[in-house]
């Protein structure tokens, strides 16, 4: 299968409203935010919720007009789902890449001791510096989950609140483990272990539901 | 104490989460009543993320913090071994059923039974009453 890059600009195009409003806003509080970052920074998970919710709201709203003008373009389903895939990482990494630059050139640190005349900084910048790949992983965790629940609720059979309701669970999950921050090893590698397969699950769940997906418009 | 209190404000959160999807759902559903619920995929897909996500919190639940005693079962009372270990094989049992009643089609139910059983797993073991503790001395009394 070759890559259409128009058809990943179509997509893009689609999301680009929510990536030119969460680059800025990410890229300011990373910059300005006076504590020092952590993995569970409360505000960067709930930024990363809301930006991967809106994400696949874009790129899912399958009763739309221009989705349905997409999906009978003669396009196989796999090369649409492959390309808004595609179309949603470009998002996520014209989002990421300059907040995580900011934070790994010392961009923030300088702001941070010159500005803020903040005491933690440059000593903290090694500590922050594998921060952006909680990100990351955040938004590989959800990513596919808000893309199968939109496939989901696409499908002419009933009972897709379940994976709505499911995706709400495993939010609220998260959330809960996130709140407590020391954990034994084994447990942390039980959590990657297991986010690994559920990332997995809902990425190949959804790419064979995205082929008996129902056009609704 | 600060524990309850998130266990609660999740609660409210995900149930008023929850009766404004159904709400927004029920007034957009186009498919007629007799459609089939989901297919072989979406209930696999369902299934196994549903019992990862019960997997990973009850492990949480039995060995972290100060309620998660799983792992020093020998400095502990004989009863109340016995009684947090039967109430962790009583809420095992239970959440075993929602996992079956996922793979049955049946994930919305699912979810909401095992939601409920685990905030009141939760409570009982990290409350505040000292839930878990009365429960044994009601044991040893009987």
């Amino acid at each position: 299968m070759r890559i259409k890059y128009a058809l990943i600009g179509l997509f893009f195009r689609q999301a680009l409203p929510v990536t030119l409003l969460a680059l800025p806003a990410l890229c300011l509080f990373v910059l300005f935010y006076r504590e020092i970052l952590d993995w569970r920074n409360t505000w960067i998970s709930i930024f990363i919720l809301i930006h991967s919710a809106l994400l696949t709201l874009c790129l899912g709203q399958f009763r739309s007009r221009a989705f349905s003008f997409i999906y009978t373009r003669g396009f196989s389903r796999d090369v649409l789902w492959i390309h808004k895939m595609l179309a949603t990482g470009l998002s996520v990494f014209l989002v990421w890449i300059p907040a995580a630059l900011i934070v790994w050139l010392p961009i923030r640190s300088s702001v941070q001791d010159k500005l803020f005349i903040s005491p933690y900084f440059p000593l903290m910048v090694p500590r922050e510096a594998s921060v952006p790949w909680f990100w990351l992983f955040g938004y590989a965790i959800l990513l596919p989950l808000f893309h199968y629940v939109w496939i989901r609720r696409a499908q002419p059979t009933r009972g897709s609140n379940g994976a709505v309701l499911l995706a709400i669970g495993m939010v609220i999950a998260a959330a809960t483990l996130m709140n407590f921050r020391w954990y034994p090893t084994w447990f942390l590698n039980l959590i990657w272990i297991v986010s690994a397969i559920m990332t997995a699950t809902a990425l190949i769940g959804g790419f064979l539901l995205h082929r008996t997906l129902e056009v609704q418009k | 104490m600060k524990v309850l209190l998130l266990i609660f404000t999740l609660f409210f959160i995900s149930v008023a989460g929850l009766t404004a999807f159904l709400y927004w759902s029920s007034k957009k559903s186009l498919l007629p009543k007799d459609a089939a619920i989901g297919c072989v995929v979406s209930r696999n897909v369902e299934t196994v993320l549903f019992s990862l996500t019960l997997l990973i919190i009850f492990i949480y639940l039995l060995t972290q913090r100060d309620g998660g005693l799983l792992l020093m079962l020998d400095e502990l009372r004989p009863q109340f071994t016995a009684v947090y270990l039967v109430l962790a094989g009583i809420v095992l049992l239970l959440l075993v059923g929602t996992v079956v009643m996922t793979f049955l089609r049946r994930t919305a139910w699912a979810v909401c039974i095992a939601s409920i059983v685990l905030y009141i797993y939760a409570v009982i073991l990290y409350g505040p009453f000292d839930l878990m503790e009365r429960i044994v001395n009601l044991c040893a009394w009987s």
